[in-house]
């Protein structure tokens, strides 16, 4: 167990070496050149160069090391990493990217975690109930059911909720701010009504992976020589599947969440547009549309972060529960 | 079901095929996936604003030639010489600016004077006064001449002189350009008459040829006798008001296509042959599966890609942008039988009628139109090409490097094994969404760029399915034989192993092609994908953002929706027929 943890531990920092690698080239493939940008957005378009602010463009290149070649580059990016700067982003007003990643991610992560628990809360008794009656009428209706709502478009279903349900609910997400006037009561229900159309949009998608996955796991388990054992013990069909098969096919579908973690940080970008809610996604769009690299870099990164620890989360959740690979 | 597989002569893809077929929902799917197909690659002949053929003459077009060979053409002509003598003059006397030194300047002469210009143009950075005349290339040669050293002003001297010997070979070469557009415009003119006019007019094309002596260009006012005779000869044959146009069939459906076009419709229409009527006829009967399949294939690409490469050569694109629709309804367009495509609208047509925009559902436009009044099913009929494209594309990418790695891994073990699992592991945390808008905002606007990310991100799950099924199968009786018998690696791995280990690969491949297209839907609606006035099923969802008309939203929603499920479907059938443990 030791060498699978320190294994899966060696592996966070190359794979983000990798991704912040492959992101900063990409960002320096591009044509436009960020000081161009920046003085022709603070002369308001008027590109008339004179000396002096030559040089001020050539100092401001300097400061940002962006006259150096690009391993360079790459390594003064690392070593403020290593300090936790990711510095300013290059966006008015001028604060420094992590504050703005600090401010957005609280948001998105509640909304992700809400989503994360209404997938298993739903899709596990699915998945039992397909199982359990596998080939029923059950079976292929919530097959059927699980299928149509993995192939609807997250962005389509969030327009036409937008479009129809709106007079009902709002159409702007999440307000973090009118606890003043409401109390708290009034304030959890103003969230909730703010919430339900976002989390509904993430949140169906992952009905049918988890479903399906519980499906097929659970039907392995209970073609197991324990399980005809219990049936022949005379026990309830209702405990032999629940309370013996049910466990073991849960081992699999824990780590699961480490395959659901990196699509709902990049669902979140669609579901913050439409419906302006003011999370990472948002901002990493924002970003993206004004090439503000520090920001952009710094996002990225986090979220490369967040989803190494969920995948390593959901490792060590394995190793705990599976008492198999516990003397590997 | 077990029995058949002792049943000698069923191969293993034989029972995959009855199972698969046993299952009706699959089934169903698989016929809306490949009609899909089929209306996508069909697109250019169903909707298209140019007829498949017409009988007919098109005097507009003719007129308009008459007019660029008389107007245009012959002023050119006319100007040659005036030119060339103001262009020599200029270089003689220095008052040439440096611009038009260096569009004339040979390269070897460029290298020696490059430097003293370069230190030159420095220097005038400075002087507030005369840079911008240097930065816009309007100082005269005799000044720069003033201003460089002794030798430097003789290599500049020289080199003017060169230009000035080399101009008139130059204007001798625009002249014969010049010529062979009119000769281009007189047969395009003469493709219109009758027959018996037509050497008439190759006469006309010869005047204009001889016309010219050599030294043409050096002639006062550039009019010769000779040109002048060909001119009025030209007015006199060919003017419109002296010509009868004769009606001939024409196909302007052909320049609406291109090379690969042809070559998927071609190969289309061969391969539901191959597929269907041949295959009942005889084929059937043909064993191996591998083989029948094998000539099948033949059947259908390779007259496919004759005829496209045939198509490549041989076309030249004539009257590409007329408006046959318009010519048809203000007379320069004369047609006396026409036979047009079911549709008859293109995904960038903006009519100028604007009454047209928003307007719902009619007969007409059978999905109505969006807010610049294109039509809507011409769009997604012409999004579907690109949305389903993207899906295909990038999933053969990452199954060509999925299976390729796989099996590479699987079949060697040791460390090549090792590296590879490694390889997967780590490009597996990648944040793959990310990573995709990264690259599509930054570099410049192409789908092929989503293509390749989406391929070069996707392959990781599909090399593991790939090695656990080489590892799963190498240790089978006939790999041994082959083995025992002398067979090579890699005969081993294609012949016998590959075959066998493709269907799981079948199913990611099926997903993946489905989440591809939802992928790429998401990014055009992010305003990221694929850009006006190219169409994708996620671009008119972006273009409907926000607006009141409800077609524009519900509609390619919808047909994104039904292609992901029906591919989800068909994945789920093929893992269904596949997978020994689900059957009790």
């Amino acid at each position: 167990m030791r060498t699978y943890l320190l294994k899966r531990l060696l592996l966070i920092p190359v794979t983000l070496l990798g991704v912040t690698f492959i992101t900063f080239l990409v960002m320096k493939l591009a044509p436009g050149d960020p000081a161009q940008a920046l003085k022709a957005q603070a002369a308001g378009g008027n590109m008339t160069a004179s000396e002096q602010n030559v040089q001020a463009q050539e100092l401001w290149k300097r400061e940002r090391h962006l006259d150096k070649p690009l391993l360079t580059q790459y390594g003064y990016w690392l070593r403020d990493l290593a300090r936790l700067d990711f510095g300013r982003s290059f966006m008015p007003p001028r604060e420094k990217v992590l504050a703005r990643i600090a401010e957005a991610l609280p948001i998105t992560i509640a909304i992700n975690l809400l989503s994360f628990a209404l997938i298993y809360l739903v899709a596990l008794p699915v998945g039992i109930v397909c199982a359990a009656r596998q080939f029923s009428w059950w079976d292929r209706a919530l097959t059927i059911a699980v299928f149509f709502l993995y192939s609807l478009p997250a962005f389509w279903i969030g327009e036409l909720m937008m479009k129809f349900l709106c007079p009902p609910f709002p159409t702007t997400g999440y307000q973090p701010h009118e606890i003043g006037e409401l109390g708290f009561a009034g304030w959890l229900a103003a969230w909730a009504r703010h919430l339900v159309l976002p989390v509904t949009c993430a949140t169906y998608a992952g009905f049918a992976f988890l479903s399906r996955q519980m499906r097929s796991s659970l039907l392995e388990q209970v073609r197991q020589d324990f399980v005809r054992t219990a049936r022949a013990k005379g026990l309830p069909e209702r405990v032999v599947i629940l309370r013996h098969a049910v466990r073991n096919a849960l081992i699999p579908i824990i780590t699961l969440f480490g395959n659901l973690l990196p699509e709902m940080i990049a669902g979140s970008v669609i579901i913050e547009y439409l419906f302006s809610i003011p999370g990472m996604g948002q901002l990493f769009f924002a970003a993206i549309l004004e090439r503000d690299y520090p920001l952009i870099m710094g996002i990225e990164t986090i979220s490369a972060v967040l989803t190494l620890l969920g995948i390593l989360a959901a490792d060590l959740l394995y190793v705990a529960v599976n008492p198999a690979i516990a003397y590997d | 079901m077990t029995d058949e597989a002792a049943v000698p002569g069923r191969s293993y893809w034989d029972i995959v095929t009855r199972a698969f077929r046993r299952n009706v929902v699959a089934r169903v799917a698989l016929w809306i996936t490949t009609a899909l197909l089929a209306l996508a690659i069909l697109t250019p002949l169903l909707a298209n604003d140019r007829p498949y053929a017409f009988k007919g003459t098109m005097p507009g077009e003719y007129r308009r030639a008459y007019s660029q060979v008389v107007r245009g053409a012959w002023f050119a002509l006319l100007s040659l010489p005036q030119q060339l003598r103001a262009e020599r003059e200029q270089f003689e006397q220095g008052t040439a600016t440096l611009l038009q030194l260096k569009t004339r300047i040979p390269i070897e002469d460029l290298r020696t004077i490059y430097d003293p210009l370069e230190r030159l143009r420095r220097r005038a950075e400075s002087r507030p006064d005369i840079r911008g005349r240097w930065v816009s290339g309007d100082v005269t040669l005799r000044e720069i001449a003033s201003e460089l050293a002794p030798a430097e002003a003789a290599a500049l001297e020289s080199a003017t002189r060169r230009i000035r010997d080399g101009l008139p070979a130059l204007y001798r070469d625009r002249l014969r350009d010049i010529l062979t557009g009119i000769e281009t415009k007189i047969g395009e003119m003469a493709d219109q008459l009758d027959p018996a006019l037509r050497p008439k007019a190759a006469a006309v094309a010869a005047l204009f040829r001889q016309a010219t002596p050599g030294d043409y260009v050096f002639s006062a006012g550039g009019r010769t006798p000779a040109l002048d005779a060909a001119k009025s000869a030209f007015q006199e044959t060919l003017a419109p008001d002296r010509v009868t146009l004769v009606p001939a069939w024409r196909f302007p459906i052909f320049d609406a296509l291109t090379a690969l076009d042809v070559f998927f419709i071609v190969a289309a229409l061969l391969a539901a042959l191959a597929f269907g009527p041949l295959a009942w006829a005889g084929l059937r009967r043909l064993r191996p599966a591998g083989r029948r399949l094998g000539i099948q294939a033949s059947i259908a690409i390779l007259p496919a890609a004759a005829l496209a490469l045939l198509f490549l050569a041989l076309h030249h694109p004539r009257f590409g942008t007329v408006s046959y629709k318009a010519g048809l309804k203000d007379g320069s367009i004369v047609a006396e039988s026409a036979f047009w495509p079911p549709h008859r609208y293109r995904y960038d047509e903006v009519p100028e009628d604007a009454a047209e925009r928003r307007s719902p559902p009619s007969r007409a436009h059978p999905l109505g139109t969006d807010f610049m009044g294109r039509d809507l099913l011409a769009r997604m009929l012409w999004g579907s090409r690109i949305s389903l494209s993207i899906g295909f594309l990038s999933t053969a990418i990452a199954v060509v490097l999925g299976v390729g790695l796989g099996a590479l891994a699987g079949f060697y073990g040791g460390w090549v094994d090792i590296a590879i699992s490694r390889l997967i592991e780590w490009m597996i945390c990648f944040p793959r969404f990310f990573l995709i808008l990264a690259v599509v905002a930054f570099l410049p606007p192409s789908i092929y760029y989503v293509m390749l990310v989406l391929g070069l991100f996707g392959w990781m799950g599909i090399a593991r399915l790939q090695r656990g099924e080489f590892l799963r199968l190498q240790n089978q009786d006939y790999v041994t034989a082959a083995a025992a018998l002398g067979a090579r690696e890699g005969r081993i791995m294609f012949r016998h192993l590959l075959p066998n280990s493709l269907a799981p690969v079948l199913v990611a491949a099926s997903f993946g092609i489905a989440s591809a297209m939802l992928l790429e839907s998401g990014l055009s609606f992010l305003g990221f994908g694929v850009q006006e006035p190219a169409t994708s099923w996620g671009q008119i969802l972006f273009t409907a953002h926000g607006q009141k008309e409800w077609w524009t939203l519900v509609i390619p929603g919808a047909a994104i929706f039904v292609a992901v499920t029906c591919y989800n479907l068909v994945g789920d059938g093929i893992r269904d027929a596949v997978d020994p443990r689900l059957k009790v």
